[in-house]
């Protein structure tokens, strides 16, 4: 099963990421306004408030890594806006505008024509995605005919194996019969990703793409997402829980935690200084490669807090190190602070201690 | 694929002789003596003797079952002293009307099932579901031989709709040429509609009383197959592509969920091809059930005998053709061994 | 840092013995070699393999060694052939001094109290239906450790140590979190005072911030209660952070055997290099400044009978080297306490002066 098509390629990373948080609004291809998103509990048990009005806009081209944890929401927002929130999950109210469509006002057929040409999806496990029993052409085929009912069957596969070998996948044309289970996760992934691109999406939602993966296999993944979506001018909404990634890859970068968007930057002034304890707690508790560390952990106390218990205070006031036990913090919702971003536009954080938090971060 | 097969069918040789021991000890372990049923208490004992040798009985117990093994290979399979017919023509006049409906029943319970598992679960409603269920449960607690009696005294007695235990046909109505000795099948072939819909009417209660259980086994296992595939991440990937619900569930989930089901449904349409014999009393149905069960009370053991090593055979043989036709339909069998 | 007393012979060549030697260890799958008994026609399907393939280490005690590797490439085969949870093929390998392989069913079991192992997935590895308490409980009651009595005691006091609070002791796994299950499973490893603790990517299902929480966890138990910790875990920022030393593992032999600050400092293998510098690091600048070797293909165990390096079709040094196609190089020693097993050590760094990140 081995794919060893060439021979070890040194690819550049990405050069200077785009200023682009919220710089204008042309070029503003996805715009998420307040979109609040629950799971039912049953009888007598309380809803889980997954989504608490997030916002966000994604422009045309740009990279957007929306990070959190298990237990964020941020799995519950991709498949909002997909369309694709099943029950128990129910969207609440908000909009999702796609090229000034509002998608929640679209009934199920009409957003069938915009999923999977539109907007498509990139999912987490790809041990998981593909349907065993059926041709990897068949459901790359698949994809393509959804879309262009008037394609003849010669040129879907011909089209198909285009795209295969888009993915770097050797023998397109021969491995087109093949079934998943003759595929390694790797290249399972990156049949996902010729699925997901396969009719030149504007959006692409890509969850978790690389969690599954292999460190070697996920700098494979990454790297060819990127060039193909650089391609073909795809915007790309990347949510993990791997800031290195989103350090590599994403152009601005949006922190969530227990349903709310705490912390929204561009990746370079991210990195350089967060504005939210949450996000400085979440950086700094994580082991890297390129720093050599001694001595415990920073680790953030505490666990995510109970989404179907939430009190009116902020989320994260349990475990925060600057505002742990303050009045403040437990009773009321934190505002949102905006400060300019010198990647160009705006940041903002969702903290009662912000310059606090900020003081903080520059000092250490 | 060869080697499959081969291997198949040699699992399935020592299975069928396992059940021929089986046979040969468990008919030779009832008390009474055979002899003595066909001729009488007053017949004297040498008479007795001279028929035990006729019959084999008085040779030693290795030789008997070789001459069993032996002789049913051959198709030789006996004679019936309390019958008086060969036991080939008896069980061979008498099987069609067995498996006519035994299959019936299966296509009942299997269609049933299907429909049953797919409201079930297309989309989640408490109350079809809980229906769905509670028939399941109605059918596992329900004895088919009772189940015939209610409804031949609903749809007969009471209703008229349907003819009484009377047979295979109504009087005057004359069987099809014979091709494969099930009326309807052939009814069919031959173009005889009314036939058909006569030879029909008279099996649609005995293989409803004996397809219930068969269906309330069936539907709960496609429902609960179905539902686990309803939890795939590939279906949430098709409908990321564009694809419309109905579409996904029809490519994706069901031929995902049908698969296991595949080999309990191939036990169970063997199980229903030889387990008539009450169903086949209640409605006084001509098939082998009922001379099986008569045989049994005459201790005539040449009947049964054969009857339980033909049962393992179409067992062997229909679970063969199930596993065959796994490996066909399923893509990571077939190619993980030509792999190999 | 306290040691517990070994059961053999002199105290003083004990402190200085190492806790565990395995040396030579192979596991082959689906040779003739390694099928023991003729099972009725039944043979692994595929060509045989070699998974495991001439590993040697050792561990010193209250040391951690990581073995680092990618899917595949032998490290939980490896894991388990040393515990003998699969027969070796080959190999030795002394715990305490003691030769693990002549040991019979019950002297093996009698040995497991001081060897225990932590799994990788914090759902699948508790039984279901026992409480916390029962759970911890469970190996001293195998065991018969300690009065009945006193085992409940016992189990409690080390659930409190890991961090589970006394009211939750009686609750089933599932009312857990993953990170809380983690720690369950720690504390009944942990509950029989082990001398040797192996962990199978203990973290790598758990978020994040959790995962700081549980290595921290680890380290402080690894203080208190002297304990030596074979870690294997794919991820290197991990492995650098938590590991005395560390093993790079590749198609079941081992490429690269360093300290963890020097391997990850400066890799002299291609293999150990790459990988390192795909890992994903937190800074735009450094992300944008490296740059990463991407490795085509994948890996796949290797067949029994092959020649050459196993690294060489993806080796950026090596492909298309005379040496490396005919010779599968030994393991060398390149400075004290540094293994490579290359033709050319040392030459990836050169041409690649900006792969890791200077030291903070």
């Amino acid at each position: 099963m081995s794919d060893v098509s060439d021979v070890s390629g040194v690819s550049e990373a990405r050069s200077s990421p785009q200023p682009v948080t919220g710089a204008t609004d042309d070029g503003v291809v996805l715009s998420v306004r307040d979109l609040v998103a629950v799971f039912d509990g049953g009888r007598r048990r309380p809803p889980v408030q997954a989504v608490r009005s997030i916002s966000f806009d994604l422009h045309r081209g740009e990279r957007l890594g929306l990070v959190g944890e298990s237990g964020s929401g941020k799995s519950a927002t991709a498949l909002a806006i997909l369309g694709l929130l099943d029950p128990p999950g129910r969207v609440l109210g908000g909009t999702v505008m796609l090229n000034g469509r509002d998608l929640r006002t679209l009934g199920d057929r009409a957003m069938q024509k915009i999923r999977g040409k539109e907007i498509s999806l990139v999912y987490q496990d790809p041990m998981s995605a593909l349907d065993p029993v059926k041709t990897i052409g068949y459901q790359l085929i698949e994809v393509i005919r959804a879309h262009d009912h008037s394609i003849s069957r010669a040129a879907a596969r011909r089209r198909a194996a285009e795209l295969l070998t888009d993915v770097d996948v050797s023998q397109a044309d021969r491995r087109l019969d093949d079934y998943p289970h003759q595929y390694s996760g790797g290249m399972r992934q990156r049949v996902m990703i010729a699925v997901a691109l396969a009719n030149n999406p504007d959006v692409i939602v890509a969850d978790e793409p690389t969690t599954a993966l292999d460190v070697t296999t996920q700098a494979q993944v990454l790297s060819l997402l990127d060039r193909l979506a650089t391609d073909r001018g795809s915007a790309i909404l990347l949510i993990t829980h791997n800031l290195g990634v989103v350090a590599g890859f994403c152009d601005s970068v949006r922190v969530m935690y227990a349903g709310r968007l705490v912390e929204g930057a561009s990746t370079r002034a991210l990195f350089k200084l967060r504005a939210h304890p949450y996000s400085d707690a979440l950086l700094r508790s994580a082991p890297r490669a390129d720093r050599i560390i001694s001595g415990p952990l920073p680790a953030i106390p505490g666990a995510p807090p109970d989404l179907a218990a939430l009190g009116p205070g902020c989320a994260f006031e349990p475990r925060c190190p600057v505002g742990h036990g303050r009045e403040l913090c437990r009773t009321t919702a934190p505002p949102v602070h905006t400060l300019p971003d010198p990647a160009g536009g705006e940041r903002h954080t969702e903290c009662h201690f912000a310059e606090e938090q900020i003081e903080l971060a520059a000092a250490s | 694929m060869l080697k499959f097969i081969l291997g198949r069918v040699g699992g399935g040789l020592v299975s069928i002789i396992g059940a021929s021991f089986i046979a040969f000890v468990f008919m030779r372990l009832l008390p009474g003596n055979p002899a003595r049923l066909v001729l009488g208490p007053l017949a004297p004992n040498s008479a007795i003797q001279a028929l035990r040798d006729q019959m084999g009985l008085n040779k030693s117990i290795p030789v008997q079952y070789w001459d069993f093994i032996w002789s049913f290979v051959r198709g030789h399979w006996g004679y019936s002293y309390t019958a008086g017919a060969s036991v080939a023509s008896q069980i061979g006049s008498r099987l069609p009307a067995s498996v006519e409906i035994g299959i019936w029943a299966f296509l009942f319970a299997f269609v049933f099932a299907l429909f049953g598992a797919l409201i079930s679960t297309y989309r989640r409603r408490p109350l079809v579901d809980g229906f769905v269920r509670a028939t399941a449960f109605v059918g596992m607690g329900t004895p088919p031989f009772w189940l015939g009696l209610i409804l031949l005294v609903v749809f007969f007695s009471k209703l008229g709709w349907l003819p009484g235990p009377t047979g295979r046909l109504s009087a005057g109505v004359n069987p099809p040429a014979q091709i494969t000795g099930m009326y309807t099948f052939d009814a069919l072939l031959h173009g005889q509609f009314s036939t058909f819909w006569n030879a029909f009417e008279h099996l649609l209660l005995p293989a409803l009383s004996l397809g219930l259980g068969a269906y309330a086994l069936l539907v709960r296992l496609l429902r609960a197959n179905l539902l686990d595939v309803s939890h795939e991440a590939y279906l949430l990937v098709g409908r990321s592509k564009g694809l419309s619900r109905f579409t996904v569930f029809r490519r994706h989930a069901l031929p995902n969920a049908f698969l296991p089901t595949l080999t309990a449904s191939g036990l169970l349409l063997a199980q229903l091809l030889t387990g008539t014999v009450l169903v086949e009393k209640v409605f006084d149905w001509p098939g082998v059930g009922g001379l099986v069960a008569d045989s049994i009370e005459r201790q005539d053991f040449s009947v049964v005998q054969v009857f339980i090593l033909l049962s393992a055979c179409l067992y062997v043989v229909v679970n063969i053709l199930v596993d065959i036709l796994h490996g066909v339909l399923d893509p990571r069998i077939k190619l993980a061994r030509s792999a190999a | 840092m306290t040691t517990t007393p070994p059961a053999s012979q002199d105290a003083a060549d004990a402190e200085v013995r190492p806790i565990l030697e395995v040396e030579g260890l192979t596991k082959e799958f689906g040779t003739s070699s390694s099928s023991g008994r003729w099972s009725l026609g039944k043979r692994t399907a595929g060509p045989p393999l070699v998974a495991v393939d001439d590993v040697s280490f050792t561990v010193a005690r209250g040391e951690t060694l990581g073995i680092v590797g990618e899917s595949g490439c032998g490290k939980s085969t490896l894991v388990r052939a040393v515990l003998r949870l699969l027969e070796p093929t080959s190999g030795t390998i002394r715990f305490d001094g003691i030769d693990v392989r002549a040991l019979d069913a019950e002297q093996l079991r009698h040995l497991r109290q001081r060897i225990q192992i932590v799994f990788q997935d914090p759902y699948g590895s508790l039984d279901p239906r026992m409480s916390a308490l029962q759970i911890v409980r469970e190996p001293l009651d195998v065991h018969a450790v300690a009065d009945a009595s006193e085992r409940d005691g016992r189990a409690a006091r080390m659930l409190e140590l890991v961090g589970v609070p006394a009211s939750q002791h009686r609750r089933r796994p599932h009312a857990f979190s993953g990170g809380q299950r983690q720690r369950i499973g720690i504390a009944r490893a942990a509950v029989l005072n082990p001398e040797l603790v192996f962990l199978d990517e203990p973290v790598s299902a758990l978020d994040v911030s959790i995962q700081a929480q549980v290595l921290n966890l680890l380290s402080s138990l690894r203080e208190e209660l002297g304990l030596s910790y074979v870690f294997i875990v794919h991820d290197l920022a991990v492995a650098e952070y938590f590991c005395d030393r560390v093993l790079v593992l590749y198609r079941g032999a081992v490429m690269e055997s360093a300290p963890s600050k020097s391997l990850f400092k400066a890799p002299l293998h291609p293999y150990t290099a790459s990988l390192l510098s795909a890992v994903p690091v937190p800074d735009p600048e450094v992300a944008q400044r490296r740059r990463r070797l991407v490795l085509p293909g994948q890996v796949t165990p290797r067949a029994a009978g092959a020649t050459g390096c196993r690294f060489r079709e993806r080796c950026p040094v090596g492909h298309g080297r005379e040496v490396c196609r005919t010779t599968d190089p030994e393991l060398i020693v390149t400075e004290v306490g540094h293994q490579v097993a290359c033709h050319f050590p040392g030459e990836i760094l050169a041409e690649n002066r900006s792969l890791v990140g200077e030291e903070a």
